[in-house]
């Protein structure tokens, strides 16, 4: 018997019935008043930023960034005329996306890499950015997972504020493997 | 060697063993401060734990499910009936594809099948990429809790061993600079890695899709790296669908840390393009466990540490004195099922307070598992001296005769109980005194008062 049929037909050994019993009710969850004013202070509480701009303003808001953290090898993809990727994407030092529905009760905003090189630059860049639509911002993971289709995504990952440690001592370090800083611009 | 003996090595050192008793509590309050930010949270555990216990009803068909879906979107799925194949299945994997430089994100399956020191002695170099998996890698010792690896070290031992083996400066103590310095160390080693272990928080059974949860964003950067990532999941990982997901995700890094959620909640749909996506489900026992009527809710962990974080045992112990790939609460469950003989005495690091019942966020009924195992581990004879003393205990409460005989006796020894109890129990008497023993026993006291009532 191969490794696969033995699992298998030990777990059906030993698979017992559940006892019937009512599904709790999922009938509510969590909402908020001003999902857009949550999501900003949930950011801020894991570490990151929120910036709400007009549509017309992303790209001044984003220049504005750029001198903030200093960069100078920037990778913009959010609006047309992006500046290019530089050729080693581990030098970036502020990588710009678009992110697609965010969460008001964790800061999550859903990411969909296009490319292999987009996925590595959300995790290698010192500095990342994102744009949501405000119009996107769910109340709670419930509705995330309804409004997404994280199957047919390939690879897909809800980034809620900077990557982050407290493996030495229980102190809070920003910047653990992953970007240093996390800015999400909403775009109103 | 008992959890208690191995506990005295802990708290030898009392001022690491007090910072580590706060520093976990300190946990265990951001986690409470999370829940009460959710109203619905009780609702949500009691969903979580129906979910896990519908799911275990009908878990060869679940796993099936996700294997066909998982297989449909480009994954290869394989299976281990124990740990000795999923270390052969995956030293193959790296074998084939010539691969000998392996990054790992966290995983304490990877670790309970002892793959580091497997790999290592087939000439592989593997790094734990986990800021404390690697701490802990280092020193060459397993994670002392599941969330937080190296919590029971302090960042002196962090700086002196980071000088050793990544030349930081001598008495480099703080931890932003000593976590700058393990980036630098381990961005170097993502970028030359040659293929990516991760373990699974989540399989879903509907996609056949997985999701792994960091903080640190290392199950992404050796997944996005290199070209093959394998995946080792245990038999229970598997979920039914994303709409049961959701329910996880809620509660998974709220018990674990008091974050809403982890900063990175990655999910994997068939393998990067151009790469390969290996996904090993490893039995190891756990049909065993589902077998157990009164063990196999157990199952039902999602490794969160909740139970860790608010047990007084494990704050004041630490977690190596389970001497068990998983420590605390649950490990004291989970490892005694398996082995009764050699854990014999983890059911006993238990103050039966309830509190790990209490924050669970799948309500795992663990520490009425832990009173029944006692009775287990007693009634399999693995504790005979437990049991001649509970003979003696029944003949002595048999006989009221003997019983009486028995109180004045001890009432004679009462003088000699402070020194005696020094010598026996010293840590517990080492900060707290006996309280004087009354003149006369509590019978004495009954009769004479009996008698003067009579006087009246």
């Amino acid at each position: 018997m191969s490794d696969r049929d033995i699992v298998l037909s030990r777990i059906r050994a030993a698979t017992r019935p559940v006892s019937s019993r009512d599904t709790p009710s999922a009938a509510s969850w969590l909402t908020f008043d001003d999902p857009a004013a949550r999501f900003a202070e949930v950011l801020e509480s894991v570490g990151g930023r929120a910036v709400a701009v007009a549509p017309a303003a992303l790209t001044t808001g984003v220049e504005q960034l750029v001198r903030d953290v200093g960069a100078d090898r920037v990778w913009f993809d959010v609006a047309q005329g992006g500046i290019e990727p530089p050729a080693v994407v581990a030098e970036l030092q502020l990588y710009v996306a678009r992110g697609g529905i965010a969460v008001a009760e964790n800061a999550a905003v859903w990411v969909v890499p296009q490319t292999i090189r987009h996925r590595e630059a959300l995790l290698l860049a010192e500095h990342v950015a994102l744009a949501v639509e405000r119009r996107t911002i769910v109340h709670n993971m419930h509705e995330a997972y309804a409004s997404i289709d994280a199957a047919t995504a390939g690879f897909g990952f809800f980034i809620s504020g900077p990557s982050k440690t407290a493996d030495i001592e229980q102190a809070l370090v920003i910047g653990a493997h992953g970007p240093r800083s996390l800015t999400v611009f909403v775009v109103t | 060697m008992s959890h208690g003996e191995r506990a005295d090595r802990f708290t030898a050192d009392r001022a690491r063993a007090a910072w580590h008793d706060a520093a976990l509590w300190h946990v265990r309050e951001r986690r409470d401060a999370a829940a009460r930010s959710v109203p619905e949270w009780e609702a949500l555990r009691d969903l979580a734990a129906d979910i896990k216990a519908r799911t275990l009803a009908n878990l060869a068909g679940h796993l099936e499910a996700f294997e066909r879906n998982a297989t449909s979107r480009g994954a290869v799925v394989h299976w281990a009936a124990d740990a000795s194949a999923h270390n052969r299945i995956v030293l193959e994997l790296l074998r084939a594809r010539g691969a000998t430089r392996v990054v790992k994100s966290k995983s304490m399956l990877t670790e309970e099948c002892g793959l580091n020191p497997f790999l290592e002695r087939h000439g592989l170099e593997i790094v734990d990429t986990d800021l404390g998996e690697r701490i802990v890698q280092l020193r060459d010792e397993p994670p002392s809790h599941i969330v937080l690896p190296a919590i029971h070290l302090r960042k002196e031992e962090v700086g002196e061993l980071f000088h050793a083996h990544l030349g930081t400066e001598a008495g480099l103590a703080d931890p932003t600079l000593l976590t700058a310095a393990a980036r630098v160390h381990l961005r170097e080693k993502f970028l030359h890695a040659e293929a990516g272990i991760t373990g699974v928080n989540f399989a879903i059974a509907e996609t056949g899709g997985l999701v792994i949860c960091t903080n640190e964003g290392n199950a992404d950067l050796g997944t996005a790296l290199p070209p093959l990532h394998i995946a080792c999941m245990g038999i229970e990982k598997v979920v039914p669908s994303l709409a049961d997901l959701a329910v996880f995700v809620r509660l998974l890094a709220r018990s674990a840390t008091g974050q809403p959620i982890t900063a990175y909640t990655s999910h994997f749909h068939g393998p990067r393009p151009g790469g390969e996506l290996h996904i090993v489900i490893v039995d190891n026992g756990r049909s065993d466990l589902l077998g157990r009527a009164e063990h196999a809710r157990a199952l039902a962990c999602i490794r969160c540490g909740a139970c860790l974080n608010t047990c007084p045992v494990y704050r004041r112990s630490g977690g190596h004195s389970y001497e068990a790939v998983i420590p605390g609460p649950i490990g004291s469950i989970l490892a005694p099922v398996r082995d009764p003989e050699r854990h014999r005495s983890l059911p006993y690091a238990c103050t039966m307070c309830g509190s790990c019942t209490n924050v669970c966020p799948v309500k795992i009924d663990l520490h009425d598992q832990l009173l029944r195992l006692r009775t287990e581990i007693v009634t399999a004879g693995h504790l005979p001296g437990r049991r001649r003393a509970s003979r003696l205990a029944s003949l002595l409460l048999r006989s009221p005769a003997l019983y009486a005989a028995t109180g004045r006796v001890a009432r004679r020894l009462g003088r000699l109980l402070p020194g005696l109890a020094k010598r026996i129990a010293a840590p517990w008497t080492s900060s707290r005194g006996l309280p004087d023993l009354p003149k006369k026993t509590f019978r004495e006291q009954i009769s004479s008062s009996e008698k003067d009532l009579s006087h009246r």
